[in-house]
């Protein structure tokens, strides 16, 4: 079963609805807002990276705002718990049975600020619940329903206090971006607009979180043809071969990079996969996912570099597969 | 600068000892450049000793050049050294053949080396090719060998300011050698075409590795070999599509330019009397006493060929209405025709029957007039002094004829190897039908020409044959000689031929007369003809004064020369006794020559047979190309036809083949077995044409449609592109039909991308090379795999780190939009 014309359309027309509803609070950041939304729409989770001010709150808060569903926000700090995200059993008396009060993690989009301050303990809270959408606490598993999102965000340049977070936490990210300063014609609208105080609250929910189930089912109808499917492979195999990558693409990393291009291309009204999406997503898919060793730190090649020669390498299809 | 305790010394720049690659490069095409140069002189050298010699002094040249430059040296000090090592080693290498084979040199051999080095060339130029290989001449191709590796080791490393001059620079100066070589050359050289283009060839890869390599260094160029490659396999390919061209516009021999052609030969031979008008020392004068009579003497005495045997003293080939004598130029126009210096091998064309035969000279002999048999293959003296003898030795190819200007003496020895060409005149000969003028003073044979051939038909050559019937017939023979016949006076001066002679009441001669008038009958009636002295070899081989006779050469249609002997033309009947009419003083005895009349340079039609049939295919050649190409019209239509036509036609069929190779590509994309394949097709089809019309298309493996429709021009070209990978890339799968429909639309954006340009640019995009190059080194060049906003067919912006070629590539396409200029 393949999307058709007719359902890649309205699903180009909805994403475009929900990304302009977005840009009223991020102002010339439609790339991010896309990629965001992509994300949301592939059931996957997004790790935003970046300095200081430029926006990634509200970007997550605008991306929980466009959205009819609960939404909450968790700020990691070294002393947060993991039953401070998960939720804890407590006994209630006047049952004499022990209650699940679920924690912030249970809601449509959650926003995970400051991730790498917490403690590694309470980053692995979260592995669970980004990879199988549910909390186990003692012994009983709690679904956090669909959709579920974790936009988590991290300060790469205060390094005081923070925990980097592990390469199993990283790969449960789907995509990691960064949102960067705006353009000189953003800063200025914004700059006019400065009596506003609260930007994410300009965005009103546009879309239900059943839509937004149905177009994560549209997306995954979307077809790929072998021969794109053989350039991912392609593009893993040579990640794990180019120099200074320690770590390249894991199976989970390809999976999420299919995943995402489906949606990628139903964004873009088509019902089909072209070599273009896996280019276009192929820094934010693997950048958190590629890990380098020490001599390429001092080589001054970073992950970005590697990515580009990973490009470079290895040619993209131009027909189909036998033709 | 740099400054020392003892005061500022010039800090100069030294370089490796081991050449890098870039110098190895060099090295190589210098000494290419400079062995192809050197095989001009193949066709004037024997052997193969003066490429050894030109290519060892190239090797030392460049050798010493690198080794000073290496050990920072100016360029002067290589060329002193290279100098000093000419006149060192050019005595061992080249005066062997004279003895000096010293290691050091003494002041003689030194003297000799510089002689040859100054006034060698005009020997090499007045000497009949090939001269001896082993020759003090080899002095020519050692210096011209020092000089190529000179020239191209020293210019090739030049420092100008320009790039294009100092790629352009060595490249120059090789060609300069190879044009002295050409024009030290001879005119008829076996492998001028093959020459010339594996020179070209070279010349232009050179230049071309060094354009390259000077334009990377200065503006970080790309060195990539593959291009080279390329590059070198388009020059291979023009010079294989130039070779069938090259025989049309590289002409004939005739006009070709070769210093042998202006260098006048420091000979005359016009200013020796001819022989034919002292014919009658040879003549018995009954008695009277004469000491320059050699009627009775020995002439010379022949070994090695039988009894009957011809031997030539001279060969008179033009009548200037005093008297038949030799010339310098036989033919017209520049020919091996002259009396040139020859080695002691003659690369002579004439076949024949080869004799070796010795001729020593006897009491009777004098003169510059060397008695020879048929035509020379070699010739060495034996006596006296025989190196003298052989430097001042000089043959005339065309006339077989030759001379030793410092004269010959009784005792005097010589052997030589010759061929005997069959000469014999049968009933099957054919005359020449050229057609040669009649030598001023000479109308008087016309009337008595008729008269004597009008019942032999209109073959030129029974007309010749009768004529001389009637000469045998109705003439008698007289050598003047006794008191009764001192009125047939010795010469063969128009008078003589004409009023006395030939319309005189008795025909009355002996050989002088018989042989020159027949030879101006026969030049009238249309068969080339030229007088032969010399004397047939009687049983014994000793040649006296009564054996020289005087015969006709005449000239067949397969241009051989046929012997027409003394007895054919020429009566033995004595004249009836009659009283002299006239009182003029008379003698018996030898009478002066006239004096010699400078040759002019008009000379008929005569020569060797081949050399003559070359030359008269030449000649016919030339008037062919002149009007066959546009008949009726100027020469100088036929000159611009070939000197510009031929070309542009050449051009016009490359540009063709570059059309049509489009077509055919264009053909295989649209008729692809898959239809998805014709889809692929159709868009790398429109991307080749944005890249003749010049657009910067992103190439390479990893590049896709997408980011290949950024750079095109078009304003459907990323709609396209869309639809191409919705086709192929589509959950179903693509039909043919659709492949058709597609490719309307490429066509029709092709169409409307051509429109956009101008004429002239939409003719050099249909004859453009640049998309018929691979571009499978290339890589994604100025597209951003994230579109700032989020729309995949937008133009993209720069990646992280790739901003300078991005910026480039947009440089490259406002350009390119503002260089479109519509008609």
């Amino acid at each position: 079963m393949t999307i058709s014309h007719e359902q890649a359309e309205w699903f180009k027309s909805t994403f475009d609805q929900l990304t302009d509803n977005m840009e009223k609070a991020v102002l010339g950041k439609r790339h991010v807002v896309r990629l965001a939304l992509t994300c949301l729409l592939s059931e996957g989770h997004i790790l935003l990276e970046d300095f200081p001010g430029t926006g990634k709150t509200m970007l997550a808060r605008a991306l929980a705002n466009t959205v009819q569903g609960s939404h909450a926000r968790i700020q990691f700090t070294p002393d947060l718990l993991p039953s401070d995200v998960t939720g804890v059993t407590v006994y209630d008396q006047h049952k004499g049975t022990f209650e699940f009060h679920p924690g912030p993690i249970f809601h449509t989009i959650v926003l995970a600020d400051e991730i790498n301050r917490a403690s590694p303990k309470t980053q692995s809270a979260l592995l669970e619940v980004m990879e199988e959408g549910q909390v186990t606490v003692d012994g009983v598993a709690h679904p956090v329903g669909r959709p579920f999102l974790v936009i988590a965000t991290q300060n790469p340049i205060e390094q005081a206090g923070t925990y980097r977070l592990p390469e199993a936490q990283l790969d449960r990210f789907l995509m990691k971006t960064s949102v960067g300063y705006p353009d000189r014609q953003a800063t200025v609208e914004l700059l006019n607009n400065a009596a506003v105080r609260d930007r994410a609250a300009l965005v009103t929910p546009v879309i239900t979180a059943a839509t937004i189930a149905q177009m994560s089912g549209l997306a995954d109808e979307v077809y790929v043809d072998p021969a794109v499917v053989g350039y991912v492979a392609e593009l893993a195999e040579e990640s794990r071969r180019q120099p200074h990558v320690k770590l390249g693409l894991s199976a989970r990393g390809c999976l999420a990079f299919v995943r995402v291009a489906k949606t990628w291309a139903a964004a873009d009204g088509r019902d089909h996969v072209v070599p273009d999406d896996i280019k276009d997503l192929a820094e934010p898919v693997l950048s958190h996912r590629m890990l380098l060793d020490a001599e390429a730190q001092f080589s001054g090649v970073d992950v970005q570099t590697v990515i580009s020669r990973l490009l470079d390498a290895v040619a993209p299809p131009t027909d189909r597969v036998g033709a | 600068m740099s400054t020392s305790a003892t005061g500022t010394r010039t800090r100069v720049r030294r370089h490796a000892l081991l050449p890098d690659r870039h110098s190895w490069v060099d090295i190589g095409f210098t000494l290419a450049l400079s062995a192809v140069a050197l095989t001009a002189f193949g066709s004037s050298f024997t052997g193969s000793a003066y490429l050894a010699v030109g290519l060892l002094g190239t090797v030392i040249a460049v050798l010493v050049t690198h080794l000073t430059r290496a050990a920072g040296w100016p360029v002067i000090s290589a060329v002193v050294i290279c100098l000093v090592l000419f006149f060192l080693l050019g005595g061992p290498l080249c005066l062997r053949s004279l003895g000096d084979t010293y290691t050091l040199p003494g002041s003689g051999t030194l003297a000799r080396v510089a002689d040859q080095a100054v006034f060698g060339w005009k020997d090499l130029l007045t000497t009949l090719p090939p001269v001896d290989g082993d020759g003090p001449l080899l002095v020519l191709p050692w210096l011209s060998g020092m000089v190529a590796g000179l020239v191209g080791s020293v210019l090739a490393h030049v420092t100008v300011r320009r790039a294009w001059l100092a790629a352009l620079l060595p490249v120059a100066g090789m060609t300069v050698v190879l044009s002295g070589a050409i024009l030290l050359g001879v005119r008829h050289p076996q492998s001028l075409v093959v020459q010339g283009t594996v020179f070209t060839g070279l010349a232009l890869a050179w230049l071309a590795i060094r354009a390259r390599r000077a334009s990377a260094a200065v503006h970080g160029g790309s060195t990539s070999y593959a291009r080279v490659v390329g590059a070198v396999v388009m020059l291979g390919l023009a010079a294989l599509l130039a070779q069938p061209a090259s025989a049309l516009l590289v002409g004939d021999d005739s006009r070709r330019a070769v210093a042998r052609s202006w260098v006048e030969p420091p000979f005359d031979i016009g200013r020796y009397p001819s022989p034919l008008a002292g014919f009658r020392k040879y003549v018995d004068l009954k008695g009277q006493p004469s000491p320059a009579n050699v009627y009775d003497k020995t002439l010379l005495d022949i070994e090695g060929v039988p009894a009957e045997t011809r031997v030539r003293f001279a060969t008179m080939d033009r009548y200037d209405g005093m008297v038949w004598g030799a010339t310098d130029d036989a033919l017209p126009g520049p020919a091996d025709d002259s009396f040139q210096r020859v080695s002691s091998t003659i690369d002579n064309p004439a076949e024949g029957e080869e004799v070796d035969a010795t001729i020593t000279l006897g009491e009777g002999w004098s003169g510059v007039w060397l008695p020879t048999v048929g035509a020379l293959r070699s010739l060495d003296f034996e006596t006296g002094d025989a190196r003298a003898k052989a430097e001042v030795f000089r043959y005339n190819l065309a006339t077989s004829t030759a001379v030793v200007p410092t004269g010959m003496q009784p005792g005097d020895r010589y052997s030589f190897t010759a061929v005997e060409p069959d000469d014999a005149l049968t009933e099957e000969t054919v005359g020449s039908a050229d057609l040669t003028p009649l030598p001023p003073g000479a109308a008087f044979v016309q009337g008595p020409t008729e008269k004597w051939t009008e019942d032999a038909g209109t073959d030129p050559m029974d007309r010749v044959l009768a004529a001389a019937e009637h000469l045998r017939s109705e003439g008698k023979y007289s050598d003047g000689v006794g008191r009764t016949e001192r009125i047939y006076v010795a010469g063969h001066s128009a008078w003589r031929l004409s009023d006395e002679f030939v319309n005189a009441p008795q025909i009355v001669g002996n050989d002088e007369q018989y042989a020159a008038t027949m030879a101006l009958v026969a030049n009238d009636i249309g068969v080339p003809a030229r007088v032969v002295l010399g004397a047939v070899v009687p049983e014994g081989g000793r040649v006296t004064g009564k054996d020289v006779s005087a015969w006709v050469e005449l000239r067949a249609a397969d241009g051989t020369w046929k012997t027409l002997p003394t007895e054919a033309f020429m009566s033995d009947t004595p004249p009836a006794d009659q009283v002299p009419e006239t009182n003029t003083p008379m003698s018996g005895t030898v009478i002066p020559p006239p004096n010699p009349i400078p040759p002019p340079s008009d000379a008929g039609e005569q020569s060797d047979a081949d050399l003559k049939e070359r030359k008269a295919t030449r000649k016919k050649k030339a008037e062919e190309d002149e009007d066959s190409i546009i008949p009726g019209l100027p020469s100088w239509v036929g000159l611009v036809a070939t000197y510009v036509g031929l070309p542009l036609l050449l051009a016009a069929l490359l540009l063709a083949a570059v059309v049509g190779l489009k077509a055919w590509r264009r053909h295989r994309r649209r008729s692809a077995a898959s239809a998805s394949a014709r889809f692929v097709g159709a868009w790398r089809e429109l991307v080749d044409h944005a890249r003749d019309l010049g657009q910067p298309v992103p190439l390479g493996p990893t590049v896709t449609r997408r980011e290949q429709s950024a750079g095109i021009v078009s304003g459907r070209a990323g709609t396209l592109a869309r639809r191409a990978d919705s086709f192929v890339f589509g959950p179903s799968t693509p039909e043919v039909g659709a492949a058709a429909t597609y490719w309307e639309s490429v066509d029709a954006e092709r169409r409307a991308m051509s429109r956009e340009v101008g004429r002239w640019q939409r003719f050099r995009a249909a004859t453009s090379l640049r998309s018929l190059r691979r571009t499978t080194s290339g890589r994604p060049r100025a597209v951003d795999r994230q579109p700032a906003d989020g729309d995949p067919t937008s133009v993209p912006t720069p990646a992280p780190g790739r901003v300078r070629g991005v910026a480039r590539r947009l440089r490259d396409l406002a350009d390119w939009r503002s260089r479109r200029t519509p008609d």
